[in-house]
């Protein structure tokens, strides 16, 4: 069963000039269980807003979004209690220790509180912190920091996690800890959908990808299949022959879709 | 040189840097180029208008006797023939009014400003008789004091020309300089014939509060503020900044119990902060002899027993800082930037605060329903201990119906897209009619600003229409009807709702509805009138109408009397009906439905409603009314019903006044709540027996089931 399902996402935002801007304009995907999916795509390409609609910060334009078979429009609160998020940039409450911030995670999550005693325990054990987990945040290094912020996107144990370039500007060190983690929690079963600029990151790691460009999934599928489909290895390559004239695969109908959504 | 170089390349690059930064040209230069002077303008033009509500006010003098009354009126009118006679420097005598009845306490009633006794010891002739003038004022009370000051001003003058009188005739009897016996005496009678001797009656602690009161109320008002600026700014755009924003919104918890949470931290942070104001300032005062430095030295007593009630009274107040300053800070991306958008909160309140704070300002008028200036007359009338309950009770619901539509109106700007995330469009566009999505009703936000703005202004408006008693009733009337029922009351919030793209039909449900309904809607309004008159009886032993609106209610209904009846029956029954129908059943209701439930609906809009009738002594039964109103509307899907019952309740009370053959047997007429009686008891029982078959016609109907979208 497919964890993940979005369907025919479309987001749009006012533009300053008073017109609509479409920052997604058709993003259909699925994931399964113990399975990456990898999002790649420029700047701007809606990578971002993809995976805010995907976990319930933004409200698709159309479309709909499924997490385990609940709407996420709908129901918000039951489907997302079965999301973990991450970015890199997301902050910590400086003023709590990690342990504190677990816990309020935790309560958020409407975790009892024997649960989130086991829970915040064992997340200090696993990811290494208990040097720091009773420090306040705003002294932590930053790979302490971010090995917070995985414990914190953990603490409820969600079957979905939506990964937003969680390596972007970190240390060789701390990127190690965070592509552990990904690759531990996709041993467990969890459905992983993941936005990154770095290609060899999402060739290590991704099972399918997806290529965004301008607000569109104009391919996605197995890394083999897509080898096959461009001619060539490395996504690099293929990337760089999407992006750069769109001949190799054929491509939807841009007009088409837009003209009817606006 | 390398130094002098260096500060001066830094020196101007930051210069410029600075400049260009609009907000910091706002914050030094717009400011203080404008605030001071609308500020310095707002508080000349505030105690000009005192001053001169003091020199016209006319002073209501308490004496024991009729002989005393006809003793003062005399030396009164001796002044005054002098004043006339030589203009200058004899006190202005036109501003007493002498009433009959200090009791054997020598202290002024409620209603007199100044209690004045007077002993008088006739002389033979050319000697002026002895007077002895005892004034009893409060002198925490200005006009009290006012009215001291005026009257002694008058006893002096009346001293000198009795004086000048006994002068006069001595020296017209050639009797200066020649031995008579006595002679020390009688030249003491001539030289003061008159002595006046003031009394306050203000106590220690009246004395202690007054003191307090000339400090305390604006310090802790804006001490309010102050506290909640940093949790308000941290809490919002701090959060953002730091990055935990987004993990917060995407847990299960919706945004409404997060912002909930936050709303509430801070209010409670601004409430601490003015719980130790009060008391730290309190205290500094008192201790350090400031207030009894104020007090001229008198005797005071530290007022401690009012705290609690001070406290209580600024809960709303909290909210309302609270939800404003989140909801500005909300727009802000960082801690610097919200610190910026909180400068107008800031420069607002102390326009709201600093004029009202000037000594004589008495919580009266439209000052009762002035978001902060109100709350800051009401502290100090608290620390004086002469604030009266229906204004204290005013200005506490009017404060909290502000607090609500800011409340509302933060939630609503937590939640958007826009304000959570800064790069999801610019959130000028929240304004924007084209980026608006349509939808069935207007929001809780939308509804609740919309009638925090029109409170004010219906009060002010209404207030100063209907004072102008020299103009014809249903002049005023017309101008009421178009002014406030006709712009404010149905122009504004369907304008509003068109430009919202609100659904007009789901809104204000214009629907014809079945049968039934009408018969059920004929019954009540045929029988409302009856137990709304037995509920102001039975009210009017808890909570008698004041003199003030007893007397203005008995002007306006004897003015009435004198209009052509179908004129009558147009402008207080029917226009006002469908106006407040289409308002608070209409444009309210439908915003509070989109969030709430029925049952927290149908009392939300009936409480407001009640509020906008302006006399705490009307606001139990408006309530009922409009509990009544919106279960109609809510049942039967349709605002007609109670448009019809509106009308019919508000025609009963003119036609039972009109008809007094009608109106003396029931009991109703020649008498307000207070002294009318109870109807016949077959009337009550008929009444009541046809305004629950309505009930139950109908309560018999399916419930509209619509939410909001």
């Amino acid at each position: 069963m497919n964890l993940i399902e979005a369907d025919g996402l479309v987001k749009r935002f006012p533009a300053t000039d008073g017109r609509w801007k479409y920052a997604v304009a058709d993003v259909s995907l699925a994931v399964g269980g113990g399975e990456i999916f990898g999002l790649l795509g420029p700047n701007g390409a809606g990578k971002t807003t993809t995976l805010r609609m995907l976990c319930g910060l933004l409200t698709p334009t159309a479309g709909r979004v499924r997490i385990q078979g609940v709407d996420l429009t709908d129901d918000p609160r039951r489907a997302k209690s079965a999301i973990g998020f991450l970015t890199a940039q997301t902050g910590l409450y400086h003023r709590l220790s990690p342990r504190e911030l677990l816990g309020f995670f935790a309560e958020l999550h409407n975790l009892d509180p024997a649960t989130t005693r086991r829970r915040v325990d064992a997340l200090i054990e696993w990811l290494g912190m208990e040097s720091f987990a009773d420090l306040r945040c705003g002294a932590l290094s930053t790979g302490q920091r971010q090995r917070a912020n995985i414990a914190r996107a953990l603490v409820a144990d969600p079957p979905v996690l939506i990964l937003d370039e969680p390596t972007l500007g970190l240390d060789v060190l701390t990127n190690r800890v965070i592509l552990a983690f990904i690759d531990h929690e996709r041993a467990r079963g969890k459905a992983i959908v993941l936005s990154t600029h770095y290609l060899d990151e999402a060739e290590r790691l991704c099972d399918r990808v997806g290529l965004l460009h301008e607000g569109r999934l104009l391919t996605e599928g197995t890394l083999d299949l897509l080898r096959t489909t461009f001619g060539c290895h490395h996504l690099t390559d293929m990337f760089l022959r999407l992006a750069g004239s769109g001949n190799g695969i054929a491509l939807p109908d841009q007009a088409g879709g837009r003209d009817g959504l606006s | 040189m390398t130094l002098a170089r260096h500060v001066r390349v830094v020196y101007r690059k930051e210069l410029i840097d600075i400049l260009r930064d609009r907000r910091t040209l706002l914050a030094t230069v717009l400011i203080p180029v404008v605030l001071y002077p609308v500020l310095m303008l707002w508080v000349v033009w505030a105690s000009e208008r005192e001053q001169a509500q003091l020199e016209a006010a006319t002073f209501v003098v308490e004496v024991p006797d009729e002989s005393t009354r006809d003793a003062l009126a005399r030396i009164l009118e001796t002044v005054a023939q002098q004043r006339e006679r030589e203009e200058a420097d004899v006190p202005a005598t036109d501003a007493f009014e002498i009433h009959v009845g200090t009791g054997p306490s020598g202290v002024p009633s409620e209603s007199a400003h100044v209690a004045v006794a007077l002993e008088m010891t006739d002389h033979p002739p050319p000697l002026p008789p002895a007077m002895n003038v005892r004034i009893t004022y409060s002198d925490v009370d200005e006009r009290s004091r006012a009215a001291m000051k005026r009257l002694s001003g008058l006893l002096s003058a009346f001293r000198e020309i009795l004086t000048r009188q006994a002068v006069l005739a001595l020296l017209a009897e050639r009797r200066v300089g020649g031995p008579f016996p006595d002679a020390g005496a009688q030249v003491d009678i001539i030289l003061d014939p008159v002595s006046v001797e003031s009394t306050s009656t203000a106590t220690e602690a009246q004395r202690g509060g007054w003191a307090l009161g000339q400090i305390v109320p604006v310090i802790l008002v804006l001490m309010m503020l102050t506290g909640a600026i940093y949790p308000a700014i941290d809490l919002t755009a701090g959060e953002r900044e730091r990055g935990t924003l987004e993990t917060l919104m995407v847990t299960p918890a919706p945004a409404l119990h997060v912002i909930a949470g936050k709303f509430l931290v801070v209010a409670t942070v601004a409430f601490l902060s003015a719980t130790l104001n009060l008391a730290s300032v309190g205290a500094t005062m008192h201790f350090a002899g400031i207030t009894r430095l104020m007090a001229a030295e008198k005797p005071v007593v530290f007022p401690l027993w009012t705290f609690p009630v001070i406290l209580a009274c600024m809960v709303p107040l909290a909210l309302l800082f609270a939800a404003t300053l989140m909801a500005v800070c909300s727009f802000a991306r960082t801690f610097k930037e919200a610190q910026n958008y909180v400068m107008p909160v800031i420069v607002g309140s102390l326009v709201l605060a600093m004029p009202v704070a000037l000594p004589g300002v008495r919580l009266e008028g439209p000052l009762v329903v002035l978001p902060v200036g109100n709350m800051v007359l009401l502290v100090r009338e608290l620390l004086q201990q002469n604030a009266s309950v229906p204004a204290a009770a005013a200005v506490v619901l009017s404060t909290g119906l502000y607090a609500a539509a800011a409340v509302a109106l933060a939630t609503r700007l937590f939640g958007k897209e826009a304000v959570v995330f800064t790069d999801a469009g610019s959130y000028r566009a929240l304004l924007r009619r084209r980026f608006f999505e349509p939808r069935r009703y207007p929001s809780v936000a939308q509804v609740l600003v919309t009638v925090a703005l029109l409170f004010p202004i219906c009060f002010y408006g209404q207030l100063s229409l209907m004072g102008q008693w020299d103009r014809n009733i249903i002049a005023r009337l017309v101008w009421l009807a178009v002014l406030q029922f006709g712009v404010l009351f149905v122009l504004v919030p369907v304008a509003l709702s068109a430009y919202f793209k609100v659904d007009l039909g789901a809104t204000y449900r214009p629907r014809l509805p079945a049968g039934r309904i009408w018969l059920a809607a004929g019954s009540i309004g045929l029988s409302s009138w009856a137990l709304a008159h037995e509920f102001m009886v039975l009210q009017a032993r808890v909570m008698p109408f004041s003199e003030a609106v007893q007397g203005f209610l008995q002007r306006v209904q004897a003015e009435l009397l004198t209009a052509p009846p179908f004129t009558v029956l147009v402008l207080i029954a029917i226009v006002p009906a469908v106006a407040e129908e289409i308002l608070f059943r209409g444009f309210l209701l439908s915003g509070l439905r989109s969030a709430m439930g029925r049952a927290g609906t149908v009392l939300t809009a009936a409480f407001v409603f009640s509020l906008f009738h302006f006399m705490i002594e009307r606001v139990p039964l408006t309530f009922l009314l409009g509990v009544l109103l919106g279960w109609i509307v809510l049942k039967s899907g349709s605002i007609l019903p109670a448009i019809l019952v509106h009308v019919m309740h508000n025609a009963s009370a003119i036609v039972l006044a009109r008809f007094e053959e009608v109106g003396r047997w029931l009991g109703t007429t020649d008498a307000m709540p207070p002294d009318a009686g109870h109807l016949p008891t077959p009337v009550i029982a008929a009444t009541t027996l046809l305004f629950l078959l309505g009930c139950l016609l109908v309560a018999g109907t399916r419930a509209d089931s619509h939410r909001g979208s």
